[in-house]
């Protein structure tokens, strides 16, 4: 990967300076194969919104210097001498109880190494994934031996590695009800990959699946707003019905902008702008243009 | 006559979204139709009968400082081209600076003076542009105080009919009522 531009952009509509970062990436050198050899969209854009672009382009730099992800983790081997040593009993059922120890010995090892420095973690950051998850589903078949306090503590140190609660799978799904039945890709983006916290999946993946959500009759399909911007809608979002209670809204506040619909019924801003044009369309809703930005009025004309 | 505001004349003067030039076409007929009404009925009151486009800013229709609304300039042209096609204002000059306002169509006016004549018996008599716009007896018509450029236009509309004829003697305009 190499960063090929680094600049500042004035973004035109929000009048405040966007620090933008573009690395492209190139082709994989490894024989190890992933989804895809190449693809065409090989840049990655990093838009700095608040500041931090330098310090980012900084650690970026020696990480791409460094190139971690060639080193193979570090596997400790000072526990494997004592049982080189005793070659002789490890078979039979000594054998496996050895085996047994050696293992955990080696789990434990590796947890509290990785504990103690944050950069170690990092490295071993898929192999504590993994042990987690290991040790998630022991507490909930209830083979191990913590006490109801270190399984209490256990359970937020998952939590904070973003697995929530080891038992239920549904958390993704609860969150999008809150959503008003509609969510724009990038959203969705984000909040999928931080459930499933490994293996996540790239914007390409989210893009093809979402085109063939209709077809296979899922509650969820792609809907793209005239604006252009690609969302998530519920199968059974009725058009006619959403844009009438929009348009209540408007008349209960006598006048609204696209910033007060999105606070007031929990939807992003781009979405509440798009609803408000689409109600224009449809004569429900006239607008009002000034200095004073861009409102919406019942339609009485 | 006490002064009008203009909001009694359209409520819609004191709509911001009046204001606005609608994208959606129906309501922008519509938007329109209320403009354009407001604007004739605007000039009937005050007997507005010629517009010049630099004047436009201070053009009170154009403004609402209550609502802290104006029309643009884009939208005054829309107007103004949407008033000439309906036939309520001619432009004087191919630059579309200046142009005289028909709040009643010439044939409305043309009717509207000849049977204010025929009324009060002064057909067959010789009257002066200046006594019929401006003496104390047309106060009560329609025409009185309008621009000269407009009545000479209405009066020439009753020569082509035969109802009149138009003459000058001693650097005074004058007519004849048939």
């Amino acid at each position: 990967m190499k960063i090929i531009s680094r600049s500042i952009e004035i973004d035109p509509e929000e009048c405040i300076a966007q620090a933008r970062l573009i690395c492209t990436l190139s082709k994989s050198q490894t024989k190890r194969p992933g989804p895809f050899a190449s693809s065409t969209h090989d840049e990655i854009q990093f838009e700095f919104r608040d500041g931090g672009c330098n310090e980012f382009f900084r650690l970026i730099q020696e990480e791409l210097a460094k190139k971690r992800w060639s080193v193979q983790p570090a596997k400790p081997t000072t526990t494997m001498n004592a049982a080189m040593s005793d070659r002789s009993h490890r078979t039979g059922i000594s054998g496996i109880e050895n085996h047994l120890q050696h293992q955990l010995n080696v789990q434990h090892q590796s947890i509290s190494g990785a504990f103690q420095d944050l950069n170690n973690l990092m490295q071993q950051a898929k192999d504590m994934v993994n042990i987690s998850k290991t040790i998630a589903n022991k507490i909930q078949e209830q083979r191990s031996d913590l006490t109801s306090d270190e399984t209490i503590r256990f359970r937020s140190y998952l939590l904070s590695l973003g697995i929530d609660n080891p038992v239920t799978k549904e958390s993704a799904g609860s969150q999008y009800h809150d959503t008003n039945g509609i969510m724009t890709l990038s959203d969705a983006f984000c909040r999928i990959n931080r459930a499933r916290g490994y293996e996540l999946i790239s914007p390409e993946d989210l893009l093809n699946a979402a085109v063939h959500m209709e077809q296979l009759n899922l509650p969820v399909r792609l809907r793209v707003l005239s604006s252009g911007i690609k969302s998530f809608e519920l199968t059974n979002h009725n058009e006619e019905k959403d844009l009438k209670e929009i348009t209540n809204q408007v008349e209960s506040a006598k006048s609204m902008s696209a910033d007060q619909l999105a606070n007031l019924i929990g939807i992003p801003v781009i979405v509440a702008r798009e609803r408000l044009i689409a109600a224009e369309t449809n004569g429900l809703l006239c607008r009002d243009d000034s200095i004073e930005g861009l409102r919406f009025y019942p339609n009485l004309f | 006559m006490a002064a009008t505001k203009i909001a009694d004349i359209s409520w819609f003067h004191d709509f911001p979204p009046f204001f606005t030039l609608q994208p959606n076409l129906d309501t922008r007929r519509k938007q329109l139709d209320a403009w354009c009404s407001l604007l004739l009925d605007y000039c009937r009151l005050k007997k507005v009968c010629t517009f010049d486009v630099n004047d436009a800013s201070k053009f009170p229709p154009f403004f609402n400082a209550k609502i802290n609304r104006q029309l643009d300039n884009h939208f005054i042209q829309i107007l103004l081209e949407e008033l000439r096609s309906r036939g309520n204002i001619e432009w004087e000059d191919k630059n579309k600076r200046r142009c005289l306002i028909f709040w009643n169509s010439l044939e409305e006016w043309a009717k509207n003076v000849y049977q204010w004549i025929t009324s009060r018996g002064m057909n067959r008599t010789v009257c002066t542009f200046y006594e019929l716009l401006h003496g104390d007896d047309t106060r009560s018509a329609d025409f009185h105080n309008i621009d000269p450029k407009l009545f000479r236009r209405i009066l020439h509309e009753l020569e082509k009919r035969g109802q009149a004829t138009v003459f000058s003697e001693n650097g005074a305009d004058g007519v004849k009522f048939l």
